[in-house]
């Protein structure tokens, strides 16, 4: 080689070699970055995912707090209410209790059951059930009827009338209801 | 004559049209009065004319002592001024005389001052036995010849005066010798101030020197300096850069060779390298830090949510019943709004049924239409309940289509057929 060229590499050499240096240093941040940190970064971020489960551990919370207040709610019904609503809608049909229940009715207000027929069935909604009830009374005046309607409205097992005829001459009654159950 | 008789004309017309006019005397005295009067309006001069001599003599007398008073004031305060003016002018005089001695003691102080610069050089002279360049040989001359005469005189006080000579002649000779003594003492005087005098211009003289000299030394340094930077940045012009790192030989005339440090730019390189994998892999360690915190946080919260989730089943066991009693009061409620009261149709009919009329029998269901067989007193009666039945607002239809009389006598009684439809609400409350 040409001595003069020799010297010209040697001059910018000297010169240029801390840019050199820089150069290097810079080369090597980036290749670190995009070779080891960067892919680093992506595989931890896909691994632990742990936002995800924050969220489903955070609504577990909420959902287990909300369980705990409702149950907390229905055990300060008292056992009473309970058995009332219990049989104000009994859980079965009943039909043998609902006998007994609309004797004693029409014997508390000073009348005679004379007929009394239960049977499954008829309308029904969601979660109900029905029984329909046929009874014919006998000894009624207009009076003992009123009270006979009054005592089956407010029983405790819910009864609906739905036909009534009164015969004020022969002092008859027949009366068709309803009674519900939980289905 | 025409011209006579024109200006007589105009006269007239000015005396006529310039009735204030004080060229014409006479107007004055004939015709300003007049004038005065017709216009209703009297100066001031005109009241006083109306006014008695009297009158007239007390008022003007009382202006003359009024003026005589104002004399007197203003003469009293022309005194004041001058009283003033002198007392300024002696103030201004002491104030003059407090600076002229002032003046003076300062002068007495530096003379004073100066004396005793004077002294104290006289007895560094004296130590160094060496009089001074001005008049210090006079100096010790006039000293010694006062320390003589200082000598005759006490040796003259010590030894007895001659007897013989007159009181008259001792006393001219004293006069003479105090006339000498007196002239001798002034001159030593003038000759002190002069010496003075010659002394602080030597000074001042002296100190101009210093101080001219001093600046030009200090102008000659920045001279030099400037020069010397100069001929520096000549010098770097001249010279071609090179780095302070090449090694230069200079072995062979006109031919620079450079060399390379390689230790030290190997050095400086793996040193940088050094550095930036240091930074690369602290990130990296970091990032891997962190990566194994957030996986041990997430199965920390993998093992939460099983024991929520554990938690939750139990839960849920104890709340089915909670939930089936739920239920069973959304459907206690619904039947609740169905619920069927008679008691309320029945109640109604009474409300709307007059004492005379009865039902015999009644058969219908939750509809509201029914068909009523009822007997009355007369037909009076049972238009009458069909009105009093139309007029209530739950009844939507009521019809007769007439009755048939039973029986005879008084206990005879009107049987009819009702049709009868209600609003059906009335069974709901």
């Amino acid at each position: 080689m040409d001595k003069k060229l020799q010297q010209q590499i040697a001059t910018l050499i000297n010169y240029y070699f801390k840019w050199l240096v820089v150069f290097v240093m810079a080369i090597i941040l980036i290749l670190g970055y995009f070779f080891l940190i960067r892919p680093e970064t992506l595989v931890a971020q896909q691994e632990s995912s742990y936002q995800k489960i924050e969220g489903e551990y955070l609504a577990l919370k909420r959902f287990l707090t909300q369980l705990n207040e409702l149950s907390g709610i229905y055990q300060n019904i008292s056992a009473k209410d309970i058995e009332k609503i219990d049989k104000f809608l009994p859980k079965k049909s009943e039909i043998e209790e609902l006998m007994k229940q609309m004797e004693v009715i029409v014997l508390q207000n000073g009348l005679f059951l004379s007929t009394l027929q239960i049977s499954e069935g008829g309308e029904s909604e969601e979660g109900i059930g029905r029984l329909s009830v046929v009874m014919s009374i006998v000894g009624t005046d207009y009076i003992g009827l009123k009270n006979l309607l009054y005592t089956i409205e407010s029983n405790l097992r819910l009864l609906d009338i739905s036909k009534l005829s009164f015969s004020h001459s022969s002092k008859s009654t027949t009366i068709d209801l309803v009674a519900y159950y939980q289905k | 004559m025409a011209n006579k008789k024109q200006d007589s004309s105009t006269q007239s017309k000015k005396l006529k049209w310039d009735p204030f006019s004080l060229r014409n005397p006479k107007y004055i005295q004939n015709t300003r009065k007049e004038v005065l009067k017709s216009i209703g309006v009297l100066s001031t001069w005109q009241k006083l004319a109306n006014y008695p001599k009297d009158l007239i003599n007390k008022i003007s007398a009382r202006h003359e002592a009024r003026y005589k008073e104002e004399l007197q004031k203003k003469q009293a305060r022309k005194k004041n001024l001058i009283k003033k003016k002198e007392r300024r002018k002696k103030i201004l005089a002491q104030i003059k005389k407090e600076k002229e001695k002032k003046k003076e003691k300062k002068d007495q102080q530096l003379n004073k001052k100066v004396q005793e610069l004077v002294k104290l050089k006289e007895t560094k002279s004296k130590k160094s036995k060496l009089p001074s360049f001005f008049g210090g040989w006079k100096k010790l001359a006039i000293k010694r010849a006062e320390k003589k005469t200082e000598k005759k005189e006490k040796k003259k006080s010590i030894l007895p005066q001659p007897i013989k000579k007159s009181h008259a002649l001792i006393l001219k000779k004293n006069k003479k010798k105090e006339q000498v003594e007196k002239a001798k003492k002034e001159e030593v005087k003038k000759k002190k101030e002069q010496e003075i005098k010659f002394k602080r211009e030597e000074i001042e003289k002296k100190k101009e020197q210093e101080i001219k000299v001093k600046r030009e030394v200090m102008e000659k340094k920045k001279k030099q300096e400037l020069e010397f930077l100069k001929a520096k940045e000549k010098e770097l012009k001249k010279v071609k850069w090179t780095s302070p790192e090449i090694l230069k030989t200079n072995l062979v005339k006109d031919n620079i060779a450079t060399f390379i440090n390689w230790k030290k730019n190997i050095s400086l390189l793996a040193l940088g390298v050094a550095v930036s994998m240091a930074i690369v892999m602290g990130i990296y360690q970091n990032v891997v830090i962190e990566k194994k915190e957030m996986q041990e946080a997430g199965e920390l919260l993998l093992e939460r949510t099983r024991t929520i989730n554990k938690k939750i089943n139990l839960a849920q066991k104890n709340i089915e019943e909670v939930t089936l009693f739920q239920n069973k009061l959304v459907l206690v409620e619904k039947l609740l709004e169905k619920h069927i009261y008679w008691t309320n149709f029945f109640k109604l009919l009474e409300d709307i049924t007059i004492e005379d009329v009865y039902y015999n029998n009644f058969f219908g269901d939750t509809g509201g239409a029914y068909t009523l067989s009822a007997s009355a007193e007369s037909f009076n009666m049972i238009a009458t309940q069909i009105e009093i039945l139309r007029s209530n607002d739950n009844v939507r239809l009521a019809l007769t289509s007439g009755g048939s009389a039973g029986g005879s006598g008084e206990g005879s009684r009107v049987n009819f057929s009702l049709k009868l439809e209600i609003n059906p609400e009335v069974f709901y409350r």
